[in-house]
């Protein structure tokens, strides 16, 4: 009869010496966590293609132009007279957006009409398409501002405002992830998100080696298991973190202390789900796997942290709350970006213990039931 | 083996294994609803934001009164002062913070300029930039409310109002996803992936399991192959052809293209599988490290950040996963109604995967039949799973 501390010990043995084991709980997340930062490594959305479209070829045309290509989002890529050269452009993939001046603009602005222009962008690629029109429609406003004749002449001449014209400048400010970067918004998202996965499809596979070679055991047993990837994941993660901290500049804007207590119990949750899915899977462990993953794999579609689930159906709101991840995310947001006070983590903290207490029951009672009808 | 016995015993093979049968016929017809609703809301709105309104003129209270009808927002706090509504969006009660600075009012009113203050949480790049987006968009147009006016008290009047605030109009249109809907982007894309790995987990399961995916026939090699090439063929074909409609997402671009882009990726698609089924050690293992894959090669895709943004070598890296030329593919043709012309380097690229995959697949199917060692540890054994 095995303690939960030998069965720690056993699990952990039996996955040192599995090559495929070993790379799942060490070094293939980490690599996973490198591959997504090399790949947001860019951070903000800039210098996205963008086709103009000048067909006013005016003195007007060509100040717009400078000051649109001047955007942070926008390198014009090509110039040209024609729009379906620009579609074509955009349907190919080459750019993101077509700015189209129609002829005529400079005429309608001289004759006290409006100048009317276009921004058309890819909204079929979301982030892209949106920062385009985003920046484009920002530069407008400037070379409005400018153009004004409202415009006043600047109170100081090393502090020239471009809002100058209008009754009331805005100041919009980006908090918390100021220079407005995928890679810090998003990497500490998605990373957690396949971890959870992985632990989960890990733990189901050791619970199903523990059924299948030794049948009934006591619950320690099964506890010593499920600790050790309680223990290896929630090191992962935090280990993942600190790492992209000192190599990437992250800063951790709570603390790292919390968000560590927090891992542990969403991974602990998870250990217990996982028992729960080996029941529900009738202890074939393809099967198992195969519906936990249609559960945790869209944890990032239902997190609540990419796309807001506010204004969402009852289900999507429901099966969100369902998810450990859910609960945990919230409280990484807090503690990584914004520094929130420990108080508020409490609620969250009996939240994800409750993904722990909860199954804790029917899973052990299903493991049981299994264990007693013998191998399938 | 002929190739009637073949062909039944490829089916016979699909359909006695419940998970991959699952995975094959049943994964994509449940993901078809299970993403979309997670999107069915489309755009994000309502997100909670606090108004502080130090001013309390006239003006102040009518820039309440428009934040408040923004669609995006719901003003759900109105705290005194901005140390209040700070520790609001620190506690993550409020994503936002419209503050509207004491002297508004009288500065307007005096000819100069006031200043409004928005601040958002970036932390979430979406909520954040539909929250500035849609206080941006009010506090314009109250700003062009009041420049009219400023312009009428300089005695400009009629046209010519519009001219002196705002020469130039910008009209700004979203192309192809035109409701600028977060699901009608994100689908059509993950119809494709999930396309791709119920069909990579479920065949590689079975050729996995047939002989451990050495020394097959000719004969039982093609029958499995364009069995699941078949299943793989209906179930885009379920999704580009009912789901999208169904969901309204755009769609029908260039649906002939389409008939010649799909069979290509789901070639290559099916080679993918036949080979990673031959490699992996057995069915267990090849359940639970392929789920794996889907988070990676949605991002690898290029659809959510553009390949453009991302390191060259890592770019094409991707392009060794068939979904990253097939998502860039079936959108250019059936979102954006491209050309072949426009698509030829994402089909080149699938060609190229599929002669890859299927050099590699046929390469180990068709080797000797090996003795699996008996016993390893953990998943790696045979007898696992």
């Amino acid at each position: 009869m095995m303690g939960w501390a030998q069965a720690f010990r056993h699990e952990a043995g039996l996955v040192w010496r599995s090559r495929w084991d070993r790379a799942l709980v060490s070094w293939l997340p980490l690599a996973g966590l490198a591959l997504l930062i090399w790949l947001f490594s860019a951070g903000s959305t800039r210098q996205l293609p963008v086709v103009l479209v000048d067909n006013d070829h005016s003195a007007l045309s060509r100040a717009l132009t400078r000051e649109i290509a001047a955007a942070p989002a926008v390198r014009l890529v090509a110039q040209t007279d024609s729009l379906d050269e620009a579609w074509s452009q955009v349907r190919a993939g080459h750019a993101f957006g077509v700015v189209h001046i129609p002829h005529g603009a400079a005429r309608d602005a001289a004759r006290g009409s409006q100048a009317t222009v276009f921004v058309f962008y890819n909204n079929s690629f979301y982030t892209a398409g949106g920062a385009v029109a985003r920046d484009v429609s920002a530069a407008v406003m400037n070379f409005n501002a400018t153009l004004s004749p409202l415009a006043r002449p600047p109170a100081t001449a090393d502090a020239p405002s471009p809002q100058a014209a209008l009754p009331i400048a805005i100041t919009a400010t980006s908090l918390f992830n100021s220079r407005l970067s995928y890679e810090w918004g998003l990497v500490p998202v998605i990373y957690s998100a396949v971890l959870n996965l992985t632990m989960l499809v890990m733990v189901i596979a050791a619970y199903s080696r523990v059924l299948g070679r030794e049948g009934a055991v006591p619950w320690q047993r099964l506890a010593g298991v499920g600790l050790f990837y309680v223990m290896a994941f929630s090191v992962l993660h935090s280990l993942g973190l600190v790492a992209a901290m000192g190599l990437r500049g992250w800063t951790v804007s709570g603390s790292l202390a919390l968000m560590w207590v927090a891992q542990w119990l969403m991974y602990a949750g998870y250990a217990v789900i996982g028992l729960l899915f080996l029941g529900l899977g009738k202890g074939d462990v393809v099967r198992s796997l195969s519906t936990a993953s249609v559960f945790a794999g869209p944890a990032l579609a239902y997190s609540n942290a990419l796309f807001p689930t506010l204004g969402a159906p009852w289900f999507t709101r429901f099966w969100s709350l369902l998810m450990p991840y859910t609960t945990y995310i919230r409280l990484q947001g807090q503690q990584l970006y914004l520094a929130a006070p420990l108080q508020d983590a409490w609620s969250t903290l009996v939240v994800l213990a409750a993904f722990i207490v909860v199954p804790a029951w029917p899973a052990w009672a299903m493991y049981r039931a299994l264990a007693r009808k013998g191998p399938t | 083996m002929s190739w009637g016995e073949a062909w039944r015993e490829a089916w016979r093979n699909i359909l006695s294994d419940s998970a991959a049968a699952l995975a094959l016929l049943g994964a994509a017809l449940l993901y078809s609803f299970y993403y979309p609703v997670a999107y069915r809301h489309q755009v994000a709105t309502q997100l909670p934001i606090a108004v502080v309104d130090e001013d309390h003129s006239a003006l102040s209270r009518e820039i309440v009164r428009s934040a408040q009808a923004v669609r995006a927002v719901r003003v759900v706090a109105t705290p005194l002062d901005l140390r209040r509504a700070a520790a609001l969006l620190e506690a993550g009660e409020v994503d936002g913070i419209l503050l509207i600075p004491r002297g508004l009012g009288h500065d307007v009113l005096r000819g100069e300029q006031g200043h409004l203050l928005l601040h958002g949480n970036a932390a979430y790049l979406i909520r954040n930039a539909a929250l500035l987006g849609g206080l941006g968009e009010m506090a314009g147009g109250a700003i062009a409310e009041l420049a009219e006016r400023r312009a009428a008290a300089l005695g400009i009047a009629g046209p010519a109002v519009l001219k002196a605030t705002q020469p130039v109009k910008l009209v700004t249109r979203p192309l192809y996803n035109t409701r600028d809907g977060y699901g009608s982007y994100v689908v059509p894309a993950v119809a494709v992936l999930i396309a791709q790995q119920v069909l990579m987990i479920g065949a590689a399961l079975i050729v996995c399991g047939v002989a451990r995916g050495r020394g097959w026939s000719a004969m039982r090699l093609g029958a499995h192959a364009l069995a699941f090439w078949l299943i793989g063929m209906l179930t885009l074909a379920y999704f580009l052809g009912f789901v999208f409609w169904f969901q309204d997402y755009p769609r029908g671009g260039n649906a002939l293209g389409a008939l010649v882009a799909v069979p290509l990726f789901m070639t290559a698609c099916v080679g993918l599988a036949m080979w990673l089924g031959s490699i992996m050690p057995n069915r267990a293992r090849t359940m639970q490290v392929l789920t794996l894959t889907s988070v990676p090669f949605f991002f690898l895709s290029g659809t959510s950040w553009p390949h453009v943004l991302m390191p060259e070598p890592l770019v094409w890296v991707a392009r060794l996963i068939p979904t990253t030329p097939g998502i860039q593919a079936m959108l250019k043709l059936n979102q954006m109604g491209a050309s072949l012309a426009e698509v030829l380097p994402e089909l080149l690229n699938l060609a190229a995967l599929a002669l890859l995959f299927w050099g590699l697949a046929l390469h180990r199917l068709r080797a000797e039949p090996v003795e699996p060692a008996l016993d390893g540890p953990a998943l790696d054994g045979p007898a696992a799973g």
